[in-house]
């Protein structure tokens, strides 16, 4: 067990390293020079402001000298100073990372709460009204792209219904209530996608569940219905849903830019387009790489969870 | 069957399959023995009965013997060459000669392909014929598995296991093979199409001159379809002799336990009839006993068995066992029905 | 003790309602095994369902009484025979291994059935009667075995579970269907031997379900050969062994690669089983059949018993007067 945990740690550092270094070298491929971008229109066009520029953010040094010295700082999680603004780069970060990760677990737990009861039900009256109705609700949830669901949503519940505030953010220590009624739209936004697609995937999944043989054999034993719905079927279709979930929350850390626009949330994703937009290399490094641990640490959780749901997956001690 | 020439002898071949222990500095690996030092030799011609319980390693080695897999150890020597030291060109060549026959006809048949394209790809694959006489060769070989040409267009799902079965038999007839290998070819057919496909697979036999190699667990086909049979445990060879006498004389416990398991289809004889039994389970192809493969099971086994591995010997004409009883010196230990 | 009186089975499908089963009548003593024989599609399985009522939704039983003792359990109430099944009458299925919940341990599953029907016994006093069971169906290390996961056993050994559960509740009827076509022949023996051992102990009353012969000669008392939906012949099995009556059967005998006997072609019935949208008028098995005459073809005969202990579905019988 020890040796397991080791392992899993050992190949945590080496995901992150990889994607590190890919990061590190990718973004300066990207055409544009951060330089020019700092001084401006004006003065980037004078070569020599440029040069000098260059040489105060270290952009002259070669490639190497250059990765070895953040990944320095790395280690200790400093992950510089953003050439555009100055700031530390894990002080931006760390004031939306929170924030982000509030909106995405809201979301999840709404989508969650929405989307496997509606798949449970389809499930169970496959091919009536019902099924066909949650089936066609999901495409909508599925196709619709997110800034028109959070229009609509705005435009329905804020503006004619007058029940909740537009956009913007407040603290919870400022004002709870506040905070509260202005992560309802954002939240319900990604939620309504988000259990579209849950609801699909429980829906197959306990589809194929039940018709598995073991469901004959929990009928032969007289078991009632109930009971071989939800003690069993519904924890075999499970590890599907689990999976789809780790997935979709991942995706949730760094890909609710859209969102972020629309209800003006201080999130991660909306701080990594601006700092891809300004070429801001530190604050782009840092910020994805925060992303990309977090997802990496999602998946392990999955994993684990697998393990604890399903013991096929658990290593063999025979 | 003597005089005739061998077609394909396989040597001490090994395939080892290592199964990781997970372990982050300790790499323990262990090795799950799938065929562990195998030796047979096929005559032309003949059908060689292949026959052992599942985890034998029967399936391995029909696969090692297309190098579908590629060996560990040994030789395989096929019509003469070196067949696992050959490559491209002449490997592709040397393959024709093989075919295989699998066990599920609900899905060894591409469900996409119409059975023109499933048997003419064989042709297309080894740039054999085209347009109308790839055509006229496709229904030839229809022909001779009973079916006529309004098959070409169908799709596997419309046709029943038996036809299914006759289509992966065209396919392996299409190139004119030299060894076909029945890999549990009736096992998954109801017995009134089993006796069908088996009268077919004789037939064809004897029309293209063809060495069936014949692989299955079912010992009551087996018998009526081979003249020489191995039987095979845990990866070894316990037993090869021709089929009458197998049925009549076996030698091995393990071939007897067989034997004696097989329910007759006749309420007196079954009631009458001595049995042979094995105790307990089948042990883990990850660690097989360090002695004889069935000495923790035998109700014979002796203090050698469990000590050394018995080596295939012959005892009589045509008759190899692999089995301390029969070890040189050794007398025969009374037969008794025990437990 | 458990009679099947004219039980006929239907399909609804999009393209209409097809009969699976039509007219079943079969007896089933205490303590007597019944085998029923047939090939793919012959409704040797939807005849077992029908039993404990667990069909398939397309699947309606149209007529007939199903007697277990003195209750029909085609006129109960599902709560009723939600205590029947898993209790008066078990079942066991071919593929032990898919049919055991992946997620539960085996000891898990046994106490769930004991704790199903017998309402007042504890967790631990479950546990204790599932390592007996176990012990009884020949498992030597029963306190492993409740702590494996089905996954970690071998085909064998799932049966064994399988068994075992079925028996916690000490049923009056055990429906085995084919449990041991997917395990190895040596592994099977040793499962046949452990039905007649249950028979012998507690009397208990077993419907074999399977394709085999040579199984059906070994453990059965009775034989029922069904084909397409029909039983075409019932009887002792000493006798039908010695002399079957009925074409299907006779082939079906003759099919059989034997041990004792080499042949050089083996017998086979000509054409295969019609499906069921493709049923013929008259007798189901008349295109198949070398001995039918123009009656086979325009009705279908009923089942008659030709001698004691004998019943078939054919002409031939009929027209000889016996």
């Amino acid at each position: 067990m020890k040796h397991d945990i080791l392992i899993r740690i050992v190949t945590i550092i080496f995901q992150v390293f990889i994607v590190v270094t890919i990061v590190f070298s990718a973004i300066r491929f990207m055409p544009g020079d951060p330089a020019v971008l700092v001084l401006g229109t004006e003065k980037g066009a004078d070569p020599e402001a440029v040069a000098e520029m260059r040489k105060t953010l270290g952009l002259d040094q070669p490639f190497l000298t250059q990765y070895i010295d953040w990944m320095k700082g790395a280690v200790t999680l400093d992950f510089g100073q953003s050439i555009f603004s100055g700031i530390d780069v894990t002080e931006s970060i760390m004031e939306r990372l929170p924030k982000t990760l509030e909106l995405a677990f809201l979301a999840m737990i709404l989508a969650i709460i929405i989307g496997v009861p509606l798949g449970i039900i389809a499930a169970l009256y496959r091919g009536s009204v019902i099924d066909s109705m949650v089936s066609a609700l999901a495409a909508v949830g599925i196709s619709f792209p997110v800034y028109i669901i959070g229009t609509f949503l705005i435009l329905l519940l804020s503006f004619k219904l007058n029940l909740l505030p537009a956009s913007g953010y407040v603290s919870f220590s400022e004002n709870p209530l506040e905070h509260i009624q202005r992560m309802i739209l954002p939240a319900l936004t990604i939620a309504f996608g988000l259990a579209s697609t849950i609801a699909r995937m429980t829906r197959s999944s306990m589809l194929e569940v039940l018709n598995k043989d073991f469901i004959r054999t929990l009928r032969a034993k007289g078991l009632n219905e109930r009971k071989i719905i939800f003690k069993h079927a519904f924890r075999n279709a499970i590890i599907a849903i689990i999976t789809i979930i780790g997935l979709e929350l991942g995706n949730l850390i760094g890909g609710t830019v859209l969102i972020e626009y629309l209800f003006n949330y201080p999130g991660l994703s909306s701080l990594l387009i601006q700092s891809i937009n300004n070429r801001d290399y530190p604050l782009i490094q840092g910020s994805i790489i925060i992303i990309a641990t977090i997802y990496i640490l999602i998946n392990l959780f999955v994993e684990i969870i697998y393990g604890l749901v399903d013991p096929r997956t658990r290593k063999q001690n025979r | 069957m003597e005089g005739r020439e061998t077609i394909l002898e396989v040597k001490n071949v090994k395939k080892y399959f290592p199964i990781q222990n997970n372990v982050l500095f300790n790499n323990n690996t262990d090795y799950v023995k799938a065929v562990d030092d195998v030796s047979l030799s096929i005559r032309k011609g003949e059908t060689f009965g292949l026959v052992g319980e599942s985890g034998c390693g029967k399936s391995t080695l029909s696969r090692l013997i297309t190098r579908l897999i590629e060996p560990d150890e040994g030789e395989i020597i096929f019509d003469g060459q070196d067949f696992v030291k050959l490559k491209g060109k002449s490997l592709r060549k040397e393959r024709k000669k093989i075919q295989m026959i699998f066990q599920n006809p609900y899905e060894s048949l591409n469900p996409r392909m119409t059975i023109e394209d499933i048997i003419g790809s064989s042709f297309d694959i080894h740039g054999i014929a085209k347009g109308k006489i790839r055509r006229k060769k496709i229904e030839e070989v229809l022909e001779k598995v009973g079916l006529n040409s309004k098959f070409l267009t169908r799709y596997p799902h419309e046709l029943s296991g038996g036809q299914r079965q006759r289509i992966g038999i065209a396919r392996a007839i299409a190139l004119n093979p030299k060894l076909i290998i029945c890999d549990e070819s009736v096992s998954a057919l109801d017995v009134s199409v089993q006796s069908q496909i088996l009268n077919l697979l004789k037939d064809i036999q004897e029309e293209f001159n063809l060495t069936y190699l014949f692989i299955s667990h079912d010992l009551s086909v087996i018998k009526n379809i081979s003249h020489r049979i191995a039987v095979m445990y845990l990866g070894k060879i316990v037993e090869i002799s021709d089929a009458d006498t197998l049925y009549e004389s076996p030698m091995h416990p393990y071939t007897k336990a067989l034997l004696s398991s097989i329910p007759i289809p006749d309420p007196e004889a079954s009631f009458q009839r001595e049995r042979i039994e094995l105790i307990g389970d089948i042990p883990s192809p990850v660690n097989p006993p360090k002695g004889c493969n069935l000495c923790t099971r035998c109700p014979f086994a002796m203090p050698v068995c469990h000590e050394r591995k018995p080596e295939l010997i012959e005892t009589e004409k045509d008759h190899i066992v692999a089995c301390h009883l029969y070890t040189s010196n050794s007398e025969h230990m009374k037969e008794s029905t025990v437990l | 003790m458990l009679e099947i009186k004219d039980l006929t089975v239907e399909f609804k499908t999009e393209n209409g309602v097809y009969p699976v089963l039509k007219d079943i009548n079969l007896t089933i003593k205490e303590g007597e095994i019944m085998c029923i024989v047939g090939e793919s599609g012959s409704g040797k399985t939807v005849t077992s369902l029908s039993i404990m009522q667990i069909l398939p939704s397309i699947a309606e039983i149209t007529s007939g009484e199903i007697w277990l003792g003195n209750k029909n359990l085609l006129s109960l109430h599902k709560k009723d025979m939600l205590n029947i099944r898993g209790n008066e009458v078990s079942m066991i299925f071919q593929d032990p291994m898919s049919s055991l919940d992946p997620l539960f341990t085996c000891g898990d599953q046994i106490v769930e059935t004991i704790r199903t029907h017998k309402k007042n016994v504890s967790k631990k006093e479950a546990l204790d009667i599932a390592k007996d069971l176990l012990k009884n169906v020949g498992i030597a290390h029963p306190e492993t075995i409740v702590d494996a996961y089905p996954h970690e056993l071998s085909g064998g050994m799932c049966q064994r579970v399988m068994i075992a559960m079925a028996l916690s509740t000490e049923p009056k009827l055990l429906i085995a269907d084919e449990p041991t076509t997917a395990l190895d022949v040596t592994v099977q023996s040793q499962i046949l031997k452990l039905l007649k051992k249950i028979r012998k102990d507690f009397n208990t009353s077993i419907m074999f379900i399977t394709h085999d012969l040579g199984v059906v000669a070994e453990l059965a008392d009775q034989v029922a050969v069904m084909y397409a939906g029909r039983i075409v012949e019932i009887g002792d099995v000493k006798s039908i062994f010695n002399n079957p009556e009925h074409p299907y059967t006779e082939g079906l005998m003759k099919s059989i690669p034997k041990l004792n006997e080499k042949k050089e072609r083996f017998y086979s019935i000509k054409g295969s089983v019609p499906g069921i949208t493709e049923m013929p008028k008259g007798c189901k098995f008349s295109q198949r059949c070398s001995k039918a005459f123009a009656k086979c073809f325009e009705e279908e005969p009923p089942i008659t018993e030709i001698y004691e202990t004998r019943k078939i579905r054919c002409w031939l019988m009929n027209q000889k007067g016996d």
